[in-house]
C-alpha cells in the first residue's frame, strides 16, 4: 500500500484513517444497538448538519473567504428538488443529484463574479444572495409556498431507520470525499490561499480558479443535503434559505474547528445534541446555547478539534513519546 | 406631486436613520479594520433599554434616552475589550465572535422580554403637515437628532485631538503608533462612538417600530450594504449611500409595494459589487 | 529579453532593459518607487501608461499568477510566506502552478522537486518544520526557494538583505552567487549598497520613480546625481 504521508499535502496516516473507519463503523452500527426513534431522528439531523458544515468548511475554513449565505445552496437545491418532485414526479434518487448540480451551478455563477473580491465584500454578497432567495420564496406564495412552504413531497425512505441509513451513508460519502480532497494537493493550495493569497498568486497559482472550484464543490454537497432534508421532512419551506441556517452552519464549523473537515463534523454533532438536550430548559434554551457558543469561540477559537489535538499532544509528551512534528505544531500555537 | 414630496421627506427621515447606523459601522471598519457583526445589537439594546426605562420604569424621556445610550456604549466597550481584542489578528475570528455575540444578545432579549414587540410611546406627540404630507413629530425628531449626531461626529473627528487621533489610526496605524497614539484606546473610543450612534438610532426609532428580539438583523445587514455601496472606510460615502438607500426604499415602498423594500439593499449590493467593486467613494481596493 | 514601460505616479517615464543571465541592481532612497517597480512588473499594479514586454510578448495587464507562469518570479520585502505550513509545503505550492507542473509531469514527485529547491538554499534540513518557526534569515532563503520553484527566467529580489545579520547576509550572498553562476537572470533591489555592489554587474538608480543613472557597480557610486540623491544636495 502506498505511504500516504508523501502523497498528500498533510499526513493521512494510517492512524487517522483508522479513526475515520471507527467513526464510520459506529455510525453504521448504532441503530443495531439503539432503536429509539427519537434518537435516530436527532442523529439524522446531525448527519444533515455535518454535511452542511463540512461543505462550508471546504471554502471558508481553507481559503478564509467567509461564506455567509450557505443556506442559498441548501434552499435553492431543496426547492428545485421539491418542484421537480411535485410537478414532474421525479424521485429522490434523481432530485438529490439534480438539486446538487443546480446548487453547484449557482455556486459557479455567483463565485465567478464574487470570489475576485476581497473578504468582507464576498461575505456580503453571499449573504445577499441567500436573503434574496428567502424573500423570493416568501413572496412567490403561489409557486414556492410562501411562509408555509410546499407540502406533499415524497418521502426519502419509509422508516426512520431508512432515513437514518440514507443520511449516514450520504454523510460518510461526503466526509470521506472532502477529507481526502482537503489532504490532497488541491487542499494544500486552498490552505495556501488562506495563509497568504498574495504569495500564492506570486507562485503562479490561479487563486480565483481554486476558490471558485472549492465554492462549487461546497455548493454541490450543501445542495444534496438540502434535498435529502426536504424529502425526509416531506416539506420544504423558506427556513431552508434563512440566514439563521447560514449562521448555524457557520457556528457548528467554528465550534468544531474550521479548516479540518473533521472539526465541523464534531461541531455538528455537538451543537445538534446540545440543542436537543437543552429542550427541557424551555425559554432559556437558545440563550444557553448561544452563550456556550460565545464562550467556545472566545476560549477556543480554533475549535474543539484543536483543543483535542493539543490535549493529545500534552498527554503524549507526558508519556514521553517521541513527537517532533507535533512539538513543532505546539510551538507555533504559542 | 404629493407622492414625490412624501418620498423626499420620508426618504430623508429613513436615510438619516440609516446614516446613524451605517456611520458607526463604517467608522469601526475604517479605524480598526474589523467588521462588527454585533453592531445591530447595539441598535437593539438602545431600543430595549429605552423601553425599559421609559415604559417599564416610567423615567422621563430625556434621562431615559441618555441612560439607554450610555449603557449601550458601556456594553460596546466591554465587547471590544473582552471579545474583540483577543481576536484581532485573524479577521475571520472577529466576524465569528461578533456574530455569535449578536445571536447571544438576541436570545438575551428574548429571555428577558419575550417574543412580542415592545411598544414605546412617542416622545413628542402629533404630526406636522408639509404640503399635504403628514409626518409624525417623532420622525422629525429622529431626523434632527440624526443630523446633529452625525455633524457632531464630523466635528469631533476633524477638530478635537482625540478625534484626530482616530483619523490618524484609520489612515496609517503604524505611523500613528510611532507618534505615540495608543491604538487600543483609539479602538475603544471608536467602538464607543459606534455603539453610541447605533443606540441613539435605536432609542429614537423605538416609538416608530416595535422592539423585537430579531431587530438587530435588518440594521446590520443594511449597514453592511450601505458601507459596501458607499465604500468601506469612507464616512462621507456611508452617509451618501445611506441617504440614497433611504430614498430608494421609500420610493419602492410607495410606488411599488412595501413588500419589496427589503429587497432594495440586497439588489443594490450585488449590483454595485459586480459592476463597481470599490464602492462609490472607497479608499480601499476591493480587488487585491 | 527586455522590458520597458512608463507609468504610474510612483514610477514615471521609466525604461529598463535586462538581458539574459545578467544581474542588475536597483538602488534609490526610500520611497523612490523601487518596490512599485516590482509590483508593476509582476502585475500587482497596472501602469497608467506604457507597456511591459517580456521575451517578445506584452505582459502589461496580466494577473500576477499569469506573469509568474511566464517566468518572472519575485520575493517580498516583508517576507510573508505561508507561516502555518511546513517549509516543504511552502516550496510545494509553486510546483503546482502551470509552470511548475511541467517538472512534475516528468515523473518526479512534487515533494522531491520542492526538496531540491530547499537544498539549493540550504534549508533541506528544515523541511518538516513550520515556516512560522523559522528565524528571519532562513525565512528569506525560503522565500527565494519558493520563488525559484517556478523555474523563473527572471528572478526579482526585493531587499533580500534587509534585516539580516552578517552571517545570514553571507549565506544569502553565497546562494545568490551560486544561482547567478548557473545563469539565473536577476534583478535585485537593495538598500545595503555594500552587499549589493559586491554581487551585481550593472546598477540602475531610481529617485522618485525616475531613472537618474545607470552604470557599472563600481562606477555608479561616483555618479554625482546618485551621490546627491543619497547624501542630499550638499553631496559628496
Amino acid at each position: 500500500m502506498p505511504h500516504f504521508d508523501e502523497l498528500y499535502g498533510r499526513k493521512v496516516t494510517y492512524r487517522r484513517l483508522m479513526g475515520l473507519g471507527i467513526f464510520s463503523a459506529l455510525v453504521l452500527m448504532i441503530p443495531v444497538f439503539m432503536r429509539d426513534f427519537y434518537l435516530l431522528e436527532v442523529l439524522f439531523l446531525c448527519h444533515y448538519y455535518a454535511i452542511l458544515a463540512c461543505s462550508w468548511d471546504l471554502l471558508t475554513g481553507y481559503t478564509g473567504n467567509v461564506n455567509f449565505g450557505h443556506a442559498f445552496f441548501v434552499g435553492g437545491a431543496g426547492f428545485t428538488g421539491a418542484l421537480l418532485n411535485l410537478h414532474l414526479n421525479w424521485q429522490p434518487w434523481i432530485t438529490l443529484p439534480v438539486g446538487g448540480l443546480v446548487a453547484a451551478l449557482f455556486g459557479l455563477v455567483v463565485g465567478s463574479f464574487t470570489l475576485r473580491l476581497k473578504g468582507p465584500y464576498f461575505a456580503g454578497v453571499t449573504f445577499c444572495f441567500a436573503a434574496l432567495l428567502y424573500k423570493l420564496v416568501m413572496g412567490a406564495s403561489q409557486v414556492l409556498g410562501g411562509e408555509e412552504g410546499l407540502f406533499g413531497i415524497c418521502g426519502l425512505a419509509d422508516t426512520s431507520l431508512g432515513n437514518y441509513y440514507f443520511s449516514a451513508i450520504l454523510m460518510l460519502a461526503t466526509v470521506f470525499f472532502l477529507y481526502f480532497l482537503s489532504r490532497s494537493p488541491f487542499g494544500l493550495i486552498l490552505r495556501s490561499i488562506g495563509e497568504n493569497e498574495t504569495a500564492c498568486e506570486s507562485s503562479g497559482i490561479n487563486t480565483t480558479f481554486y476558490k471558485v472550484t472549492a465554492f462549487v464543490i461546497s455548493a454541490f454537497f450543501a445542495g444534496v443535503a438540502g434535498g435529502m432534508y426536504c424529502h425526509a421532512q416531506m416539506h420544504v419551506g423558506p427556513e431552508l434559505a434563512h440566514d439563521s441556517l447560514s449562521g448555524l452552519i457557520l457556528m457548528m464549523a467554528v465550534v468544531g474547528g474550521m479548516g479540518s473537515i473533521t472539526g465541523p463534523i464534531l461541531g455538528a454533532y455537538l451543537l445538534t445534541g446540545l440543542n436537543e438536550s437543552l429542550r427541557f430548559m424551555g425559554e432559556l434554551r437558545l440563550l444557553i446555547y448561544s452563550g456556550i457558543v460565545v464562550l467556545v469561540v472566545l476560549f477556543a477559537p480554533k475549535g474543539l478539534i484543536d483543543i483535542i489535538g493539543k490535549a493529545k499532544v500534552l498527554a503524549g509528551i507526558r508519556m514521553g513519546w517521541k513527537i517532533n512534528r507535533h512539538e513543532a505544531k505546539l510551538k507555533a500555537y504559542d | 406631486m404629493t407622492t414625490l414630496l412624501g418620498i423626499l421627506i420620508l426618504g430623508t427621515v429613513w436615510g438619516s436613520l440609516y446614516s446613524l447606523i451605517a456611520v458607526g459601522f463604517s467608522l469601526i471598519f475604517g479605524v480598526a479594520g474589523i467588521i462588527n457583526l454585533s453592531h445591530g445589537s447595539f441598535y437593539m439594546l438602545g431600543a430595549y433599554l429605552a423601553y425599559t426605562f421609559m415604559t417599564v420604569l416610567g423615567i422621563n424621556v430625556p434621562l431615559s434616552a441618555l441612560m439607554a445610550v450610555a449603557l449601550t456604549v458601556l456594553v460596546g466597550m466591554a465587547v471590544d475589550r473582552f471579545c474583540i481584542k483577543p481576536m484581532r489578528e485573524r479577521h475571520v475570528y472577529v466576524l465569528i465572535i461578533t456574530l455569535s455575540l449578536a445571536f447571544f444578545f438576541q436570545e438575551l432579549m428574548y429571555a428577558f422580554y419575550g417574543p412580542y414587540g415592545k411598544a414605546v410611546k412617542s416622545f413628542v406627540v402629533g404630526e406636522i403637515e408639509l404640503g399635504r404630507v403628514e409626518v409624525s413629530y417623532q420622525k422629525v425628531l429622529t431626523l434632527l437628532v440624526s443630523t446633529v449626531a452625525v455633524s457632531l461626529l464630523w466635528l469631533f473627528i476633524k477638530k478635537t485631538k482625540t478625534g484626530k487621533s482616530v483619523a490618524a489610526v484609520a489612515q496609517n496605524k503604524d505611523a500613528a503608533i510611532l507618534m505615540g497614539i495608543q491604538y487600543e484606546r483609539v479602538y475603544l473610543i471608536t467602538m464607543a462612538i459606534s455603539a453610541g450612534l447605533a443606540a441613539v438610532a435605536g432609542v429614537f426609532i423605538a416609538p416608530v417600530l416595535e422592539a423585537v428580539p430579531g431587530m438587530w438583523t435588518f440594521p446590520l445587514f443594511k449597514a453592511f450594504a450601505i458601507v459596501i455601496i458607499g465604500g468601506l472606510g469612507s464616512i462621507e460615502g456611508a452617509v451618501i449611500a445611506a441617504m440614497l438607500l433611504g430614498y430608494a426604499e421609500t420610493a419602492v415602498s410607495i410606488l411599488v409595494s412595501p413588500n419589496f423594500t427589503d429587497m432594495v439593499y440586497l439588489v443594490a449590493t450585488i449590483f454595485i459589487l459586480v459592476v463597481r467593486p470599490t464602492g462609490l467613494m472607497s479608499k480601499s481596493l476591493a480587488y487585491k | 529579453m527586455s522590458k520597458f514601460f512608463g507609468g504610474v505616479r510612483a514610477v514615471s517615464g521609466f525604461d529598463l532593459e535586462v538581458s539574459r543571465g545578467e544581474m542588475v541592481g536597483i538602488i534609490g532612497p526610500n520611497g523612490a518607487g523601487k518596490t512599485t517597480l516590482f509590483n508593476l512588473i509582476t502585475g500587482f499594479i497596472r501602469p497608467t501608461s506604457g507597456e511591459i514586454w517580456f521575451n517578445g510578448h506584452q505582459i502589461t495587464g496580466l494577473r500576477p499568477f499569469q506573469i509568474a507562469n511566464r517566468g518572472i518570479s519575485r520575493t517580498f520585502q516583508l517576507v510573508d510566506l505561508f507561516k502555518g505550513m511546513t517549509v516543504l509545503e511552502n516550496c510545494m505550492v509553486p510546483c503546482y502552478s502551470k509552470r511548475g507542473k511541467s517538472r512534475i509531469d516528468k515523473g518526479k514527485k512534487p515533494w522531491e522537486v520542492a526538496l531540491e529547491y530547499l537544498e539549493e538554499v540550504g534549508l533541506a534540513g528544515r523541511a518538516k518544520e513550520l515556516a512560522g518557526n523559522l528565524p528571519f534569515g532562513e525565512l528569506r532563503l525560503l522565500d527565494i526557494a519558493r520563488a525559484m520553484a517556478t523555474e523563473p527566467e527572471v528572478l526579482l529580489l526585493d531587499e533580500p538583505f534587509s534585516g539580516l545579520d552578517e552571517d545570514n547576509a553571507l549565506m544569502l550572498a553565497a546562494a545568490v552567487r551560486r544561482m547567478h553562476r548557473r545563469g539565473q537572470t536577476m534583478v535585485i533591489i537593495e538598500h545595503r549598497l555594500r552587499d549589493l555592489l559586491q554581487l551585481v554587474e550593472r546598477v540602475v538608480a531610481i529617485v522618485f520613480g525616475e531613472k537618474i543613472a545607470e552604470g557599472s557597480a563600481s562606477g555608479i557610486m561616483n555618479d554625482p546625481k546618485v551621490m546627491s540623491a543619497y547624501l542630499g544636495e550638499r553631496g559628496a
